[in-house]
């Protein structure tokens, strides 16, 4: 389901134009990207939660030339489905 | 900051920023989400532009043990979702570190030359200091130097240093800037920075500038950097060191004319080794678990040698079999009893000592 698709099927869901689920998901992801720039983690009940985490720099060795690499730190975003989520697609899938 | 952000946190925000009801708010965000679950559940991917894609992964049945029979047992296997962020976002989520970039660790030569091993013991009392900038940013400029050397300076001693300094180079940019307590480190900065340019300053000074906000958290991470990027190239130099002999000794013969030169900066770096011996080893704390005998096997290698621990702890420690946990104890040097674990002798005169102590609370 590519960008086009969700727009369309969400749309369907909440019963306004296409256009209009455009520009609210467009402000909506303008408030998503606020609040995970500034690490905090967002959860979203049913779904998952949105955290950010620092990764350390680290120091490695490139397997061919042997020269050692200062891999700089990093801030990473990571999701992390919900236990509601999992228990639910268990289910699922023993049915 | 490090906040957890609610569903209706986020509503809120949504409904001020397009103006529509905290309830209409509320219930678009739940259809994103559930739109998202649908399509996954329609055995698709879902890609949502400024979000990212959403995908569902296998996780495979795997073994496992029951932790509490320790019978093997088959975890099931199940699905997940796995989230990769948008290129964008995960950008504007990483750009705080944005300046950072991959360094290649020169393991450039070890110099040679007279004139170019001048500077690196001049700039060494500096090299200490720059390691560790906060609590030692306070003390005198002598000072710096004597607890970087508590062992006599041999000639390795001297080969760390070197690149310590060239690791060095920095920081001069960056110290200035936050705190003015740093002052005395930048005074030394100035000093080494005559002998040794700044080659690999550009991208530092740069970010600083333009996140003032995140000042602390860079300073932080980039006095990390630093000491890795000491420690890495002390490794390699050292490495070097077995290599280029004559080099070092070059170097410590300038050593030895700068220390000259400076007196009191060779007292402040020799004073440390004669004093050692009168000076306790360590302190330790006893808790329920970390009795006197835990300390002896683990600072001399024998339990037994736990007398002496409580001889030079008297005046704390009554009965030894009643110490309160939380008390704090000196551990002695080895040499002031005369401990050696492997002095059979020894341990049998800790055991005699240890009897005569509990007599005395029988």
């Amino acid at each position: 389901m590519d960008n086009r698709q969700f727009i369309k099927a969400l749309s369907k869901a909440t019963g306004k134009s296409a256009k209009e689920t455009e520009l609210l998901l467009t402000d909506f992801m303008a408030v998503f990207r606020e609040r995970i720039t500034d690490m905090d983690t967002i959860a979203i009940p049913g779904f998952g939660s949105f955290e950010t985490k620092k990764r350390a720099e680290r120091v490695t060795t490139h397997p061919s030339t042997q020269q050692r690499i200062i891999i700089p730190p990093k801030i990473v975003m990571n999701f992390k489905m919900s236990n509601v989520l999992k228990q639910r697609m268990r289910d699922d899938n023993k049915q | 900051m490090n906040q957890k952000i609610t569903l209706s946190d986020l509503a809120d925000a949504l409904a001020v920023k397009a103006h529509i009801s905290k309830a209409g708010a509320n219930s678009f965000i739940r259809d994103i989400f559930d739109t998202i679950l649908a399509g996954l559940n329609d055995g698709e991917s879902v890609k949502v532009r400024q979000l990212g894609t959403f995908k569902i992964a296998e996780v495979s049945a795997r073994k496992g043990v029951d932790v509490n029979t320790g019978m093997p047992i088959e975890i099931a296997g199940r699905q997940r979702i796995t989230f990769t962020p948008d290129k964008e976002l995960a950008e504007a989520v990483n750009a705080p570190f944005a300046g950072f970039e991959t360094v290649v660790i020169g393991d450039e030569d070890t110099p040679a030359s007279p004139e170019t091993a001048e500077p690196a013991p001049a700039a060494e009392q500096p090299a200490p200091a720059a390691e560790d900038p906060q609590p030692e940013a306070a003390l005198p400029p002598e000072l710096p130097a004597a607890p970087a050397m508590p062992e006599p300076p041999a000639i390795p001693e001297e080969e760390p240093s070197a690149p310590a300094a060239e690791e060095k180079v920095p920081e001069p940019p960056v110290v200035p800037a936050p705190e003015p307590p740093a002052t005395p480190i930048a005074a030394f900065a100035d000093m080494s920075s005559e002998s040794a340019e700044e080659p690999a300053a550009v991208e530092l000074p740069e970010s600083d500038t333009d996140k003032p906000r995140s000042n602390r958290f860079w300073l932080g991470f980039i006095i990390g950097l630093i000491t890795g990027l000491a420690i890495a190239a002390a490794y390699s130099l050292t490495v070097h060191y077995s290599q280029s002999r004559p080099a070092a000794a070059a170097q410590t013969a300038v050593a030895a004319d700068t220390v000259a030169a400076v007196p009191a900066d060779t007292t402040a770096v020799a004073a440390p080794a004669p004093v050692v011996d009168d000076k306790p080893l360590a302190t330790d704390t006893v808790t329920r678990t970390r009795y006197l005998t835990t300390m002896a096997r683990h600072y001399y290698g024998d339990h037994n040698f736990w007398v002496y621990i409580y001889e030079e702890n008297k005046d704390k420690i009554d009965n030894p079999n009643v110490i309160t946990p939380g008390t704090e104890v000196v551990i002695p040097q080895p040499s002031k009893y005369g401990i050696d674990a492997s002095n059979p002798e020894s341990v049998e005169k800790a055991k005699r000592l240890s009897y005569e102590i509990f007599s005395r609370y029988e």
